[in-house]
């Protein structure tokens, strides 16, 4: 489990702390205090540096550029990146401990992108297509963004289906519906299969949240020993159900040692966490966060506790 | 609206007093005040919010009223240093030194920070003893408040003890008006106590330097 996080030059991160992390944590933040850009550094932390994880980031923000060291210099900024341009390869530097290269093609697009080095000097070769050759990104941590439709729920059902996970899934849909029996995803549609109905109805006549609420289900089963990351956690998701799925995020992340991190800008979504943290059972497990720009314009965290968070809300602070 | 102006008391009789004799005082106040009064609960509590208004950077100003109690002004504030620690840099924090008025910091770019001991930065007691300094000492009432509940702490039978006291002697002078165990903000309203006592004025200066009301 990640227990303190730094980052340096990663976006609007100029040198970023993050102290005393949980098995879960809440992060929230106004707009542009780099609540997304966290989750996307932890993807990368998590991948080591992978390139496919990379350019997804990249593409995922809409900032891929023919030329590389541009769509690169948006994410990591400053003077950590060095790119060293000669004939035939293009080598990005992150600092000490990451080095990026690829080879610089004639036709030059899509690209090639490999690990020529890493940490202690050791080179690693690990060639990997960018997205747009069709491949996934080689992500270690599972992510879900904020917004439902980027996200292929087949792929998840594909390594779920008649596992004894499709059990777990089904029994997380049934806090939004207890009348489902079971569910099938054909590509990205989910259909529900109602007690007492003859014929399936498609998910989504559940309303919003049954959708949000399938994703985080899928992807929650699929992060044991893993970091899970949910940007937007409220995404479509009425209040009452909140602190059902919190409770739900809560017993996973114990029993299966799953890291959670979920960003939010809904009062109700820090509520129904604090909430379920004060749950004797899950004690110490669950830490807030607040991302803002100090004083002097730098992206800072402030760390509550439940002490400090259950004060926050009983005088109505806003912690946000 | 954003909160921007925040003061912090222990408890819900301080908030109350206070907020009365803000009010019956008619000082202005040039800022959003809807709720900008909190009342934590306790003395760590109150101490706790303080940290975490501190480390908000749209607060602008930031006062604090804590009694000093039995333990004396001096603990005090090393109690409040040892918690703010971590939330204010040395320069700030190296500030934070006694003042016969109220501790007042004032910083460009930074948030106004008040620090006000009840009484009166000086003695050791608690609200009812800035209380007490707003009642006439030649009333004639207050007189026998005095010496009833005088009597009364010699008896087998006292029930508070020593340290109370003050609290007895307010609750009684309270409990004898013509209305009856009013609690403190509606009795300053009412005035049974005067908010325009000499003895106020320090606080009333304190409050104004820490809002920029002056």
């Amino acid at each position: 489990m990640l227990k303190d996080l730094h980052i340096q030059n990663y976006r609007l991160f100029e040198d970023f702390k993050m102290k005393g992390l949980g098995q879960v944590n809440l992060i929230a933040g106004k707009n542009n205090t780099g609540k997304t850009a966290l989750l996307e550094a932890l993807r990368i932390l998590e991948s080591k540096g992978d390139l496919s994880v990379i350019s997804n980031i990249i593409l995922e923000r809409g900032d891929l550029n023919r030329h590389d060291s541009e769509s690169f210099s948006t994410l990591f900024t400053r003077k950590l990146i060095h790119i060293n341009r000669d004939a035939s390869q293009l080598t990005i530097e992150l600092g000490d401990t990451i080095k990026l290269s690829r080879e610089v093609k004639e036709s030059d697009y899509p690209t090639y992108f490999s690990i020529v080095e890493r940490g202690n000097g050791s080179p690693v070769r690990n060639n990997l297509k960018t997205p747009t050759d069709g491949q996934y990104p080689n992500d270690k941590a599972v992510y879900i963004p904020f917004s439902n439709d980027k996200i292929r729920i087949s792929d998840f059902w594909k390594k779920v289906v008649l596992t004894p996970l499709e059990d777990q899934v089904h029994e997380i849909m049934r806090v939004i519906e207890p009348k489902i029996i079971r569910l099938d995803i054909v590509d990205n549609n989910a259909k529900v299969r109602l007690e007492n109905e003859i014929n399936p109805i498609p998910l989504k006549n559940l309303g919003e949240g049954a959708n949000r609420m399938l994703i985080i289900a899928l992807a929650l089963v699929s992060s044991k020993n893993k970091m899970l990351l949910i940007d937007e956690f409220e995404s479509g998701l009425h209040y009452s159900v909140q602190e059902q799925l919190w409770n739900i995020i809560f017993e996973y992340a114990k029993k299966w040692n799953i890291q959670v991190f979920a960003t939010t800008h809904s009062m109700d979504a820090v509520k129904s966490f604090f909430y379920v943290l004060e749950k004797e059972q899950n004690e110490g497990m669950g830490k807030f966060f607040r991302l803002q720009r100090s004083r002097k314009g730098q992206i800072e965290s402030i760390k509550y506790d439940e002490k400090d968070l259950e004060l926050a809300i009983g005088v109505k602070l806003d912690p946000r | 609206m954003e909160l921007r102006q925040l003061l912090i008391v222990e408890g819900i009789n301080d908030l109350h007093a206070i907020q009365s004799l803000i009010d019956k005082r008619g000082i202005k106040l040039k800022f959003n005040h809807e709720n900008y009064i909190r009342s934590a609960g306790d003395v760590d509590r109150a101490i706790n919010l303080f940290g975490q208004a501190l480390n908000n950077p749209s607060i602008q100003n930031v006062g604090i009223v804590i009694d000093a109690n039995s333990i004396g002004i001096y603990k005090r504030l090393n109690k409040l240093k040892a918690f703010l620690k971590n939330n204010l840099p040395k320069e700030r924090f190296d500030k934070l030194q006694i003042q016969k008025g109220g501790i007042v910091v004032v910083e460009e770019n930074m948030p106004i920070i008040g620090i006000w001991f009840m009484p009166d930065n000086e003695s050791k007691g608690y609200l009812e003893h800035f209380l007490a300094k707003m009642i006439p000492v030649e009333n004639e009432l207050w007189q026998h408040v005095l010496k009833t509940v005088d009597e009364l702490s010699q008896k087998d039978f006292c029930e508070f003890k020593e340290k109370e006291k003050q609290k007895a002697l307010i609750h009684t002078w309270l409990a004898w008006q013509k209305s009856p165990g009013l609690p403190f903000g509606t009795a300053v309203k009412s005035g049974y106590f005067d908010v325009n006592s000499p003895s106020v004025e320090p606080f009333l200066k304190w409050f104004e330097n820490t809002f920029l009301l002056t």
